[in-house]
């Protein structure tokens, strides 16, 4: 039998919300922007994120991608923290965005007027070389904000800057989807305070190489409780950390691969803290730390 | 091992984890058969793109997901309109060729579609989408700028129902307008009261026959002014959603969801659910 679908706010969403929604959102009439807080129009003070996911190369959509755009959706637009454009396609990436015809596209969101990324794409995603560099230079110059979740590490492989950006690139995901302990070695972050020391998860934990020393690692996995993997190339085993790549501040976590994982509060509270602080709303000390 | 990012062996075991209680939320309760499967379609690369859409395929996923009548993919590129092997030349990913694992066309049951204006997409690829409605029986919901699409393409008129014809009322084309409905009985107007003012951008609409579609709420014309300059229609007569068939496919569009806001009013929520549960032949 089907449930019944609960239409307006779920009373979860909304105590997960009371939760996480902090003080500078607190005022009356700063809801999100679907207006349930009530008050007067106001002007346009939120952040403009743009989730982009760009799955048109690779081994097909993860099934979890699409719940992810819509859970990030959900998380700015009830907060009133940030708007949110979803787009699968990469003509957004760009300060000037071209039509499928090459013509300029007739105005609308574009990296001139986002604040942030939240980027789930993977493997070979088509920019081109213009594309490229304005999208390093957004982070690296003009110091917006990129958080990137799971398969994001598989992306574009053929670029290194990519990589600088990231901190990391993807080395397989030895175990599958296995059950793991979680060490949380920054209780102080923003997107991880909430997390205990250790925690037990679920997930199709990836592999890390290449990994930038100039990331703030504050997630890993505790491997000595895996069971023994000849894929396994990396004892320190990173599942979530923070960087700055320029004047931007860069977020990634290898949590979300399955749809499930993203109603996980935990999961959905770790990467809405992660975009507001890569949106420069809350700070935290970032500073690399030598592996353990 | 193949590197592949997503494994059978993935999902078996993620299964097995969900079935043994470790996954997190299991907030999607499977209904009794196999689940649809939705395309939220909102290629917008070559016209204005709504603030509106985001939100109004991010809300029409959560109440598939919720609820278990569907999962949805959500596009704003049009790569999965169509009925062939997916595939691709350039880049260093690891599928390439026939090895890449798509979904397209024959994977879905009905397609959400939100788009705007011309979207680029092959003859092929046009074809693949009547086929979809028109013989395979799938189903086809479309909102709001849905109808400013596909404007050199009369076959997606014929689709669809009808095209846009401005939004003449109010400022800035958005104003208050008295919905009534025509038709209690259709699953997707249930909810709704006999009349209902709405704030939205109104639109007028050509090209349709009452003969052809099923006008199941309209504008109550006495709430709109006649006399604005961009009101072309001299019968009055200006539908707000409607239902038809294509072939064996179910079609239903409506004007409304121009702003963010109106997909959080639960009488738009419904009115769209119920849709995609009509189309997908879940409700008759």
């Amino acid at each position: 039998m089907m449930r019944r679908v609960r239409f307006g706010t779920t009373v979860a969403a909304a105590a997960l919300l009371v939760v996480m929604a902090s003080a500078e959102q607190a005022a009356p009439g700063q809801g999100g922007r679907g207006g349930r807080a009530g008050g007067p129009p106001r002007v346009r003070t939120r952040k403009v994120v743009l989730a982009w996911a760009d799955t048109r190369n690779g081994i097909a959509q993860h099934d979890s991608t699409s719940h992810a755009l819509a859970v990030i959706e959900r998380l700015g637009y009830e907060s009133g923290v940030y708007d949110t454009y979803i787009r699968t396609d990469s003509n957004i990436v760009s300060s000037k965005p071209l039509m499928t015809t090459g013509q300029p596209a007739s105005g609308g969101p574009s990296l001139a007027n986002v604040d942030a990324i939240f980027f789930m794409g993977h493997r070979d995603v088509p920019l081109d070389a213009q594309q490229r560099a304005e999208l390093a230079a957004f982070v690296h110059d003009e110091g917006k904000g990129f958080v990137a979740a799971h398969v994001a590490l598989t992306a574009f492989e053929g670029w290194p800057e990519f990589g600088d950006l990231l901190g990391g690139r993807y080395d397989d995901h030895p175990w599958n989807t296995a059950s793991g302990t979680v060490i949380n070695d920054d209780p102080s972050f923003p997107a991880t305070k909430h997390f205990p020391a250790t925690f037990p998860f679920v997930d199709e934990f990836y592999q890390a190489k290449g990994f930038s020393r100039d990331a703030h690692v504050l997630l890993r996995l505790d491997v000595s409780k895996m069971p023994p993997n000849p894929q396994l190339r990396n004892t320190d085993f990173p599942l979530a950390w923070a960087k700055t790549y320029g004047k931007g501040r860069v977020f990634y976590s290898s949590f979300g691969h399955a749809p499930e994982t993203w109603d996980n509060r935990n999961v959905a509270q770790m990467y809405f803290e992660a975009i507001k602080w890569a949106l420069g709303l809350t700070d935290a000390n970032v500073t690399p730390r030598a592996v353990r | 091992m193949r590197p592949a990012i997503l494994t059978w062996s993935c999902v078996v075991a993620l299964t097995a984890a969900v079935l043994l209680g470790q996954a997190p939320h299991p907030a999607a309760q499977a209904p009794a058969g196999p689940k649809k499967h939705v395309l939220a379609w909102a290629d917008v690369r070559n016209g204005y793109q709504h603030d509106a859409i985001s939100h109004a395929v991010a809300t029409l996923e959560r109440l598939g997901y919720e609820s278990g009548a569907y999962d949805t993919f959500i596009r704003t590129d049009s790569q999965l309109i169509t009925k062939h092997p997916i595939t691709f030349a350039s880049g260093t990913g690891i599928a390439t060729g026939a090895d890449f694992l798509y979904r397209n066309l024959n994977y879905f049951d009905a397609i959400f579609f939100f788009g705007v204006r011309e979207i680029d997409l092959t003859p092929q690829q046009r074809a693949d989408l009547l086929s979809f409605v028109r013989d395979d029986g799938k189903g086809f919901v479309a909102a709001h700028s849905a109808a400013t699409a596909f404007f050199s393409w009369p076959e997606f008129g014929d689709l669809l129902g009808g095209r846009f014809d401005e939004h003449p009322w109010g400022r800035d084309g958005i104003a208050d307008a008295t919905v009534v409905v025509d038709d209690h009985a259709f699953p997707a107007m249930r909810r709704f009261p006999d009349r209902v003012v709405m704030h939205d951008e109104h639109y007028q609409l050509k090209d349709f026959s009452r003969e052809r579609v099923h006008v199941v709420a309209h504008l109550d014309p006495s709430s709109v002014d006649l006399n604005a300059p961009l009101v072309h229609r001299t019968d009055r007569d200006f539908p707000v959603a409607w239902s038809k068939t294509y072939g064996k496919g179910r079609v239903f569009y409506s004007t409304l969801g121009h702003a963010a806001e109106s997909w959080d009013n639960p009488l738009i929520q419904s009115m769209y659910f119920e849709a995609l549960r009509w189309a997908l032949h879940l409700s008759e």
